[in-house]
């Protein structure tokens, strides 16, 4: 059963603040941050732009923010908002569908293509079957060869006894294939290796099955076809031989891959790739960025009052400050704590619950802040020291792939308005010993 | 209100899916608390160790799976999935929390990891998704007493008799020694002393696993400690020790600089076993390079100084090597007068390990000088003192066995020899690990057998 929000005691706070599950669209809980976010309605915005975008071509859009910011709320919004305007949205969770500890464009075709087959599973569209088949055998020829040839006798038994083989459903080939890649199976490699080889013909049997869909939505009354591709900014980071890293390698090096869909996606982009020059030449319409809440000034200090307030009213939505709070105050000291990050902030309510009975009182509160500003000197490393007293100093972030790392895992936060972006420490950084002293307020 | 409270407070409050992350260094602190809060919860606790399997996630989705509704799970061992020697395996692990945090968000229970604080950062600076789910990291400081008390068990046993613990043991003391590195990390003169000590303990037996790699890490470690506290004795004493092993590395050079460096603090702080010691080891090295000649002045001076200190049993020490240095330039005579002396002092000191060592060496003497048969009671006598000292089943008895071998062989009793091969290999291969250059020997004379058998 829900409950019914804004909850009443610090037990039930607990459960309302959540640092790991984002809000589906239409939960009582969704505060609209837009306007203390740079402005921007993220769903509004990129729906608006796929309308706009003339029949034949496509808006193919990088989204990106920083891990917690509420991309996947935001997300879910855009699908519900999509589906409203009668656009056909996909929603792929690379999360749950492929190994983000080794993605390559390769894989993503194939969770778009599994995705899109479900999906109009699930609307009663039927594809022709001679598209399905032609399909299912390309992948059955491309994929399996290997394991056919070991198939060789008793398929030769088999047609002894009349028995043809059984090609499987085109759903169970591509779980399978996802499956295969997912698993970090040696035939992880072997599967791509046959796919890039192919990749002119696997990129054509992809979209004959993208065109046949889009004319059947057509038909059913849907505007368009457009992908989601949520979870991509997951991916792991590492810096490769070449100079490059492994989410340069997917987005820069690979982008014409990713593109060559006929249809609206939206993918989503680690933080760290904003820097990357070239990520601007290969997809040309602004990466749009999620940023913090905005709840100072660029200058860092003054504070900027709707942001804040509409942190409080996050909490608020959830919490009846008033019968759990010992004070507001509280509820100002733990958003000015959060740097303007809603899952920083849902955490430190969740701290400060534990040990808290009857109320959550200001020794909870100091204690959460504490223990946030010991998670966060442990991320830090020794050699991080210098860059970040210049980002707390300059408030910008040189672009280099150390400020990538930093962005990353959340030391420094980055801020947008009407004014542009800017970028600040983490307030928590503020509490580690080792900077206390070494940077100004 | 401290981490503990905490802990326990968050442990009754969530339900479902939550993470938390447990900083303890210390296992044996670990079970201690961990049975407390079982018994102060009024929930089930299931308790998974990983050290055992073979990943992660399967072992944990069946704990849970097979758990009760309202159960916590606790999870043991993931340092054990993120060994320091092995990145490549610790990259694996941490990727894979990393993609598969929404299954374990699907088990829909709480999960307590229990880890070390280099096991923790590993995974917040490394599979950051994962980590930023978590809804709380809570710090537990082992108490004073307790503490101390696993120092002092850990600093009890003596360098030698560690060096002969069976492999399993010493990993085992080396994990507690891990956790109290973690733990002494004050800022005052105690700690730093307790850190020390800790540091050279790891070496020493990273050092006897055959671990150079770390051995060297954690004898920089003590350096630098020693150096803070101005200890210049200390420094002299892990130059040296650094010296001996960069000489097991084969690294010479390194070695003879180390060992020159650590003489000349101990020449100043007029540290004359300290003088001696390195002179000695200074000798080894020389003789490892094949400078007979000047290993041969190192070993005297070092004697005389040992001598003269009073320093019996390091006199003695030096002394045999004088007479493993005479047998190996085949002056056996030489060899013979010099083992007796060693012997006769040991005997004297009642230094049985250093008797048996003495009478190994003597017996493969009056072998060389064709003279079996007292090889053959040297042996046996040095068999006897080691298996009363050692018990059957250790390094020192294996090596007496495989030398009663070799005198068999030399006899033509073959099956006799290739019994006591047998037995020398099994022991061995107990007690070192895999590839141990021992083992090589006693392999080598088995197949030697085995081609005149």
């Amino acid at each position: 059963m829900d409950p019914i929000y804004p909850v009443q005691t610090v037990d039930e706070a607990y459960h309302a603040c959540h640092p790991d599950l984002a809000l589906e669209a239409g939960d009582p809980r969704y505060i609209p941050l837009t306007s203390v976010r740079g402005g921007f309605d993220l769903p509004v915005t990129i729906t608006n732009n796929i309308r706009r975008t003339p029949r034949g071509y496509f808006h193919q859009q990088l989204v990106t923010g920083h891990r917690g910011c509420g991309k996947s709320t935001e997300l879910k919004r855009l699908q519900a908002h999509l589906r409203e305007t009668r656009y056909f949205a996909v929603y792929v969770d690379a999360e749950a569908l492929l190994d983000l500890g080794d993605v390559t464009y390769l894989d993503v075709l194939v969770a778009l293509t599994q995705e899109l087959e479900q999906a109009l599973r699930g609307e009663n569209i039927r594809l022709p079957p001679s598209l399905r088949k032609n399909l299912d055998q390309w992948f059955a020829d491309v994929i399996l060869t290997e394991e056919q040839r070991r198939r060789d006798v008793e398929r030769a038994l088999e047609a002894d006894f009349g028995v043809g083989p059984q090609v499987p459903a085109l759903a169970r080939m591509l779980a399978a294939i996802t499956g295969q890649i997912r698993s970090g199976s040696y035939r992880r490699v072997e599967i791509r290796r046959q796919l890039e080889q192919n990749l002119r013909v696997f990129v054509q049997r992809l979209n004959e099955l993208v065109d046949d869909a889009r004319v059947r939505l057509t038909r059913k009354g849907w505007n368009d076809l457009v992908f989601i591709v949520d979870g991509l900014e997951k991916m792991h980071y590492a810096p490769l031989p070449d100079g490059q890293s492994t989410h340069s390698a997917l987005f820069v090096a690979h982008a014409e891959q990713l593109k060559s869909i006929h249809s609206h996606v939206i993918y989503t982009v680690p933080i760290s790739l904003v820097f990357n020059a070239n990520l601007g030449d290969a997809f040309p319409d602004p990466t749009l960025i999620i940023p913090m809440v905005k709840i100072t000034e660029p200058d860092g200090r003054t504070p900027y009052e709707p942001g804040r307030e509409a942190l409080f009213q996050v909490v608020a939505k959830r919490v009846n400050v008033a019968q759990v709070m010992e004070s507001e105050n509280l509820v100002w000291r733990l958003v000015e704590a959060s740097g303007g990050s809603v899952r920083d902030l849902m955490r430190l309510m969740r701290l400060a619950c534990y040990g808290a009975t009857d109320c959550i009182r200001a020794t909870h509160v100091e204690t959460a802040i504490r223990e946030l500003g010991r998670e966060y000197d442990r991320l830090m490393q020794d050699d991080d020291l210098d860059l970040l007293i210049f980002i707390a100093q300059e408030r910008r972030v040189p672009g280099n792939e150390r400020s990538a790392r930093l962005l990353h895992l959340r030391l420094v936060l980055e801020y947008q308005d009407n004014s542009g972006r800017w970028a600040n420490i983490h307030p928590a950084l503020r509490l580690s010993p080792r900077l206390k002293g070494r940077i100004g307020v | 209100m401290d981490d503990r409270e905490r802990l326990a407070h968050a442990l009754r409050l969530a339900q479902g899916f939550a993470l938390f992350f447990v900083r303890c260094n210390i296992p044996a602190y670990r079970a201690e608390l961990a049975a407390r809060l079982k018994a102060q919860l009024a929930r089930p606790v299931v308790e998974v160790d990983l050290e055992d399997e073979p990943e992660v996630y399967p072992a944990v989705a069946r704990a849970s799976g097979s758990s009760a509704e309202d159960a916590v799970l606790f999870v043991y061992g993931l340092e054990h999935h993120l060994p320091s020697g092995d990145p490549e395996r610790a990259q694996w692990t941490l990727r894979a929390l990393n993609w598969r945090r929404a299954a374990y968000q699907r088990l829909e229970r709480p999960l307590a990891f229990w880890l070390p604080e280099y096991a923790l950062a590993m995974v917040a600076r490394e599979a950051p998704d994962f980590y930023d789910w978590n809804s709380g990291v809570f710090e537990i400081e082992v108490p004073q007493p307790q503490r101390e008390a696993l120092l002092a068990y850990a600093l009890s046993l003596p360098d030698e008799a560690e060096a002969s613990l069976p492999v399993e043991e010493k990993r085992a003391r080396l994990r507690l020694l891990e956790g109290l590195w973690e733990e002494y990390r004050g800022e005052s003169v105690a700690e730093r002393q307790a850190r020390l000590q800790v540091a050279l303990k790891m070496a020493r037996l990273h050092e006897s696993l055959g671990d150079y790699g770390q051995a060297w890490q954690f004898y920089q470690e003590s350096l630098r400690i020693s150096e803070e506290l101005g200890d210049r004795a200390g420094v002299a004493q892990t130059l040296h020790n650094l010296g001996v092993l960069a000489q097991a590395t084969g690294d010479y050079g390194q070695a003879r600089h180390l060992y020159e460096e650590s003489l000349r603090i101990s020449e100043e702080l007029g540290n004359r076993a300290g003088v001696a010691q390195t002179l000695h080891q200074l000798g080894m090295l020389a003789q490892a390079m094949g400078d007979y000649g000047q290993a041969r002045q190192f070993y005297e001076q070092a004697a005389e100084t040992f001598r003269a200190l009073g320093a019996r049993r390091e006199q003695a020490a030096v002394l045999h090597q004088l007479g493993n240095l005479a047998y190996l330039q085949g002056d056996y005579g030489q060899a013979r007068h010099l083992y007796e002396e060693s012997l006769r002092i040991s005997e004297e000191l009642g230094n049985r390990a250093g008797v048996a060592s003495l009478l190994h060496n003597l017996g493969s003497v009056l072998q060389a000088l064709g003279d079996l048969a007292g090889a053959r009671e040297c042996f046996q006598r040095a068999l006897r003192i080691d298996e009363a000292a050692f018990g059957p089943d250790h390094p020192n008895v294996a090596r007496d066995v495989n030398n009663l071998g070799l005198v068999l062989q030399a006899l033509g009793d073959l099956a006799g020899a290739r019994e006591y091969f047998q037995r020398a290999l099994g022991i061995l291969r107990q007690r070192l690990p895999p590839g141990h250059p021992y083992i090589r020997i006693v392999e080598e004379n088995m197949q030697r057998v085995a081609l005149h058998e």
